[in-house]
């Protein structure tokens, strides 16, 4: 009977083997180097233990090359649940492998998923909600749940369409989607008499109406957000369409409900709906990585070394000839040189093998987040493995040419990204995450505003936009301290002095509406030695931060 | 009357020193990545990081050696004092190089203690190489040519040769080790080596001499 007993355990055992069950994208369909959402239920987990998903994609072909990416999330409790994380997408032909983990590194459970049917060359059109039948058919019909609550995960949303919600949102979600939209991209919400159903401070700040109310004909109503456009008006002249600008991106606000549209107004709609832009500064930062200074001895300084030594030799030999104390003035004269030479090498004259640039965009309108993208370039002589530190996740920029290069990437969540890289090689590397900046302002003046910089560094270049006028206050120091404004000029004219911060804000200032209501933007920019066990790197960080004011 | 007292550097082996600052310091120079900005190095810096430095050093300092155990030949200097002699000119060419050091430490940053190493098998090669061209021209009288050949020959069989299968059997590749960093079973080897063909140079040298 105890045996009986034992062997129904085993068996029982056996068969509550943990399951995956994997969801990669927007309802299977994603679109390749982009960071994609990837949603994960888990079955069979008995007891709740601590480790991880590992995700590894294959990358090219034989003739292209082949490189590999592995994602790992790390899993404090691990059980049968759903987690939903974001990783980037390469490549279509090869299937994604995605193994959950236990604390040691064992793998417990393994699925292989087939990512040919679902690739998209396109970003996609997605759609969450109930919508009528001729709007939704071109869309990729998502449900509310399944969407991501990390922003950077809608990186492959061309457009998002916010339909008739059956099942709310969670906060987390809605803060994605508006830190998205914020970052660049496009939102469509449809109201009307569905409001209610979505009705929250994060939503209100979405829509383009001031002071929202719902009219006896089921449409909203309301005095529009300056900035914001009607794109299409009823025959009574009530707007249908409502389009604002949002940071980087654009808000569309439908004053109907999802069902309410005509096919000549779901035409229009869909024509003003212009694709998300995704939310990347690598191009940037590869420009400030080429205009990196090489941190380097100088050629005058070691020719004159050179020339010092051997007159010193010649000098001294031919002076003391045969002279016992020839050798005491050799080694004086060396010593001297030596002496020279070493208050001369200092840590800016030492030679880096990899040099670093880690840029940072981050933006703060209702909610805050940040844009990063790393770029390394190797000039040392071996290849190193090295570590670039990432919020959440990081895409690496890969080229089609793999061949001759290591482009293998291993992601830990929240951690870091390891790369090869080899002599002559560089890395782009972007990466998006949330954030709070502990900056704020506030109009202490008709001619001057008071700044609180929590940030525990100054930011340089600052500049104050109102109404589409541009106000240089220079420097803003840490703490409190007010600025006059005078002088205003074009958002457009204003050039800050330093390289990477005027890079970054030509980046703002072409893609957030910076002509419409209060921005104020400073940069940082700060330079790093440092050594690992066997090579030396120059890391430049730089930083710009805007902070958008009330609308 | 030839003075025939012992100077560490006098106008008969000037030359030698002189070669090895002067190549030296030009491996010193071209070691430098050529470029001011990241975008521009490029293919430029195919010398960049390579110890180029250490084995033009490495070279000269065996060249060096060639020349100062002829001349300690030529001055009939044996058993210690030709030992005392060789050493005490061989440390003195190290330490004129020395400002290149103190300016390489820009070059090859978080390599300091591979500095060390590298300088004192150097000495140990050159000592070597010394000895060994002090014996060849010795036994050839010092004006045959079959001696400078021989030596010059054993040289360069000694410095390139292994590179072929057993790099850290030659000073330039064991000079790669010591950079690039390598097992201790590796450094041990690499250090043993010069080491025991000193000491069987030495006991055969002795031999030699007594013999004679």
């Amino acid at each position: 009977m105890l045996v009986l007993c034992l062997l129904l355990f085993v068996t029982a055992e056996a068969v509550a083997s943990p399951q995956l069950n994997v969801i990669v994208g927007f309802s299977g369909r994603f679109v390749t180097d982009r960071i994609t959402p990837i949603q994960i239920t888990v079955s069979g987990v008995e007891r709740p233990f601590r480790g991880a998903f590992r995700i590894t994609q294959d990358i090219g072909n034989a003739w292209r090359g082949e490189a590999t990416s592995a994602t790992e999330f790390p899993v404090v409790r691990m059980e049968s649940t759903t987690y939903t994380e974001s990783l980037p997408l390469y490549d279509f032909a090869h299937p994604l492998v995605v193994s959950m983990t236990d604390d040691a590194g064992n793998t417990i459970a393994q699925e292989t998923v087939d990512l040919r049917s679902g690739w998209s060359p396109t970003p996609l059109a997605v759609a969450v909600g109930g919508f009528s039948a001729s709007l939704g058919a071109s869309s990729t019909l998502v449900d509310a749940t399944s969407l991501p609550t990390a922003w950077i995960g809608y990186e492959g949303v061309g457009s998002l369409w916010i339909g008739r919600l059956t099942t709310d949102l969670g906060q987390a979600q809605w803060e994605a989607i508006c830190r998205w939209t914020h970052a660049g991209g496009a939102t469509v919400v449809f109201t009307g008499s569905d409001v209610f159903l979505i009705d929250s401070p994060l939503v209100r700040d979405l829509i383009a109406i001031a002071d929202p109310r719902v009219t006896a004909d089921h449409t909203l109503a309301g005095d529009l957000r300056p900035g914001a456009v009607v794109i299409m008006r009823d025959d009574s002249g009530t707007p249908v369409i409502i389009q604002q600008r949002y940071g980087a991106g654009n808000a569309f606000t439908v004053t109907r409900n999802a069902y309410s549209l005509t096919q000549e107004q779901i035409r229009v709609l869909e024509q003003a709906v212009s694709p998300a832009v995704p939310a990347r500064i690598t191009r940037e930062a590869q420009g400030m990585l080429n205009s990196m200074k090489v941190s380097r001895p100088g050629y005058p300084t070691a020719v004159a070394l050179v020339v010092c030594v051997l007159l010193s030799l010649m000098v001294i030999v031919s002076r003391t000839r045969k002279s016992r104390r020839l050798p005491a003035y050799l080694v004086c004269a060396s010593v001297v040189l030596s002496v020279y030479a070493g208050f001369y090498i200092n840590d800016t004259k030492r030679i880096a093998d990899i040099y670093r640039i880690n840029t940072h965009l981050s933006v703060q309108g209702l909610l805050g987040y940040d844009i990063a993208a790393h770029g390394l370039v190797s000039i040392g002589s071996h290849p190193v493995t090295t570590s670039v530190s990432v919020d959440r996740t990081a895409m690496q920029e890969v080229p089609h040419e793999l061949t001759g290069h290591n482009y293998d990437i291993d992601v830990v969540t929240n951690l870091a990204a390891t790369v090869d890289i080899e002599r002559g090689e560089d890395r782009l590397l972007s990466d998006g995450a949330d954030s709070v900046i502990p900056v704020s302002f506030y109009e202490s003046g008709d001619e001057s505003i008071a700044i609180e910089n929590g940030l525990e560094y100054p930011l340089e270049d600052g500049v104050f936009i109102h109404d589409g006028i541009a106000f240089d206050i220079g420097t803003i120091t840490c703490g409190y301290a007010t600025y006059t404004l005078s002088d205003g000029i074009l958002p457009d004219e204003f050039l800050p002095d330093r390289r990477e911060i005027a890079s970054l804000y030509a980046v703002v200032a072409a893609r957030y509406a910076v002509s419409q209501g209060t921005w104020l933007i400073g940069g940082a920019v700060s330079d790093l030695n440092r050594s690992a066990a066997l090579h030396r790197e120059k890391v430049r960080d730089v930083k710009l931060i805007v902070i958008a004011g009330e609308r | 009357m030839k003075d025939k007292r012992f100077y560490p550097i006098s106008s008969e082996n000037v030359d030698s020193f002189f070669s090895l600052l002067l190549f030296s310091g030009i491996a010193l120079v071209i070691s430098l990545p050529p470029a001011n900005q990241v975008k521009d190095v490029g293919a430029l810096a195919f010398m960049s990081g390579e110890p180029v430095y250490f084995y033009v050093f490495m070279f000269f300092l065996g060249v060096l050696g060639l020349s100062l155990g002829a001349m300690s030949a030529a001055r009939h200097d044996v058993g210690y004092r030709m030992c005392v002699h060789l050493l005490a000119q061989i440390g003195l060419a190290v330490a004129l190089t020395i400002p290149y050091l103190a300016f390489a430490r820009g070059i090859y940053p978080e390599r300091l203690a591979a500095f060390a190493f590298i300088l004192l098998y150097s000495i140990i090669v050159s000592f070597l190489v010394a000895v060994v061209a002090h014996m060849i021209e010795e036994r050839s009288g010092g004006k045959s040519p079959l001696g400078f050949l021989a030596k010059y020959a054993l040289f360069m069989v000694y410095y390139f040769a292994p590179l072929v299968a057993v790099p850290w059997l030659s000073p330039i590749g064991f000079v790669t080790c010591l950079f690039w960093g390598a097992s201790l079973g590796t450094y041990l080897l690499g250090y043993a080596t010069p080491l025991f063909l000193l000491a069987c140079v030495l006991v055969f040298y002795r031999r030699l001499l007594r013999s004679n």
